[in-house]
């Protein structure tokens, strides 16, 4: 089997690109990998469900654009906030089985033709629609009801959730991941607009227009192709069961712990010795939920660690470097490939304020879709030459 | 409205009829090929849950991310337990402008009109399940409007 490398990243800063269609966005990510080598399989994830987005044959128009040769391999992904890991897993898993030697794995989203209201209703799309006819019940609504859940259990006050914002967007900050010029604290995060009590706006990843594009090689020719390689160490997939109030306790992710401990476990290390932490975080309380659940942090105990600085840039370990989707923007789809792009600027000194994470051997990133019906775990370490 | 995707979901909007494992007890929506639980293969029973159930979490959340007058759209939503299940439903509106904390208030699930049917429409009228406070519950519903009043 041959082993894979993570061979260079690009990434576009997510923000209303209003000039450019989804087609756009993913020549302007990709272009300057295509430099380094000619894929010979493109793995596109873009959520077709998104409307502004071209819906069916998405894969093909974007090789089309990237003028691949003709012998390519392309896949279309699409499953909600996962579509970027899933097609990044199954890109290492043709390598790994020779059936390709360059892979490119392109994430792209184009939801700025629509309202703020329009654009959280894709993300509905995620929940389970057998269970849901009828009930007009939201994303956002399924969140506020977790949320309470979890307060409730563990005694909290809703203020304690501005902790996890102000902690993303402090390192957003200090990555260079955003364009705020100031991280706002707890409080001020909590004055914000009511979206799911306890919830509010600043709880939900802002969904924006962005793309993510990298391009992955087996290892041996991984050197002659990036300059600072990451090798996938591990990957691993699970899933639960997808109506989140059907699961045995709704406050644990299963398919979280399941697929990173199995990762882990391939790339022969241990969430102990993983200093950098990328969590999916499309809702502020699925961070939370996962920490927990991976035994990151005790049981109720997540937001007041955030208070006292746990997992901020330079501490170990550090949790979403780039602030995750809450600090960067929530590229619909791509946020598994944004992660992997984080970890590559965080090993590689890119950006400011990222000499704790240059010191770091290898990162765990978790990406899932809504609830963590399916999650995928990735396990990367840096390149020895 | 989908029409036909309502019909399909008739019995549960009825009769609130849910898929029960003979092995573990497990009350789900939806048909699987192994119970979520116990991961049993025996075939689920049909029941009707009964209307009372117990409040466990509540939410306040609407698309007001636009509009920012904090009412428009706004929806009140619950998490109640019946018989062991949990079921996450919209308080109807005829009740929910009154309500500010539902935790712990016995609520009864009913039928009720969805938004999405709004009156003169000209397309079919969708109906959905929705949680009212139980007549059974009165001083609740008397500690419900005192609240309001704050």
């Amino acid at each position: 089997m041959n082993q894979v490398a993570v061979v260079a990243t690009s990434s576009l800063q997510s923000a209303n690109h209003w000039g450019q269609s989804l087609a756009d966005l993913a020549l302007d990510v990709a272009e300057p990998l295509l430099d380094r080598a000619e894929p010979d399989g493109l793995f596109c994830a873009s959520t077709s469900r998104a409307p502004g987005s071209m819906a069916r044959g998405t894969s093909v128009v974007i090789a089309d654009r990237l003028a691949l040769p003709t012998t390519s391999r392309v896949y279309g992904f699409d499953d909600g906030d996962a579509t970027g890991a899933a097609a990044l897993h199954t890109a290492v898993a043709h390598i790994q089985a020779g059936l390709v030697k360059t892979a490119l794995v392109v994430g792209v989203a184009k939801v700025s033709d629509l309202s703020e209201p329009d654009r959280y209703r894709t993300l509905d799309e995620a929940l389970d629609r057998d269970a849901e006819v009828g009930t007009e019940l939201t994303y956002l609504t399924h969140c506020g009801l977790l949320a309470d859940l979890y307060l409730r259990r563990y005694g909290l006050n809703a203020s304690a959730l501005g902790h996890l914002v102000s902690h993303n967007l402090r390192n957003a900050l200090s990555s260079g991941a955003t364009q705020l010029k100031l991280a706002p604290s707890a409080a001020e995060v909590r004055k914000d607009v009511k979206v799911a009590s306890p919830l509010t706006r600043s709880d939900f990843a802002p969904l924006l227009d962005g793309a993510v594009a990298i391009l992955l090689s087996d290892t041996k020719v991984a050197w002659d192709l990036g300059d600072a390689p990451l090798e996938v160490l591990g990957i691993s997939a699970a899933r639960d069961t997808a109506v989140v109030w059907e699961r045995g306790d709704p406050l644990c992710l299963s398919a979280v712990q399941t697929a990173s401990s199995r990762a882990l476990a391939q790339a022969h290390s241990s969430l102990a010795a993983t200093r950098l932490l990328q969590i999916e975080n499309a809702c502020s309380l699925m961070e939370v939920l996962s920490l927990e659940t991976l035994g990151v942090t005790r049981p109720g105990q997540t937001l007041s660690g955030y208070a006292d600085g746990f997992g901020l840039i330079g501490g170990l370990p550090t949790i979403n470097s780039c602030g995750g989707a809450i600090g960067r923007g929530h590229v619909l789809g791509a946020g598994g490939l944004a992660q992997v792009h984080d970890v590559m600027l965080a090993f590689t000194g890119g950006g400011c304020s990222r000499s704790a994470e240059a010191l770091a051997e290898s990162a765990l990133c978790v990406s899932f879709s809504a609830f963590a019906s399916t999650a995928f775990a990735t396990v990367l370490g840096r390149m020895k030459k | 409205m989908n029409v036909v995707e309502a019909w399909r979901s008739r019995h549960f909007a009825l009769r609130r009829e849910v898929l029960l494992c003979p092995e573990c007890g497990h009350c789900s929506r939806v048909r699987r090929r192994r119970c979520p639980s116990c991961k049993s293969r025996r075939a689920a029973e049909t029941r009707s849950l009964r209307v009372d159930g117990q409040v466990l979490a509540c939410t306040d959340s609407g698309m007001l991310v636009e509009r920012l007058d904090q009412l428009s759209d706004r929806q009140i939503a619950v998490l109640l337990e019946v018989e062991g299940m949990r079921l996450a439903c919209l308080v109807a509106d005829s009740d929910c402008s009154r309500f500010a904390d539902l935790h712990e208030v016995p609520m009864r699930l009913v039928l009720r009109r969805n938004r999405s049917s709004p009156a003169g429409s000209a397309d079919a009228i969708e109906y959905g399940v929705k949680a009212r406070v139980s007549s059974t519950g009165a001083p609740q519903e008397a500690r419900v409007k005192r609240d309001s009043l704050r």
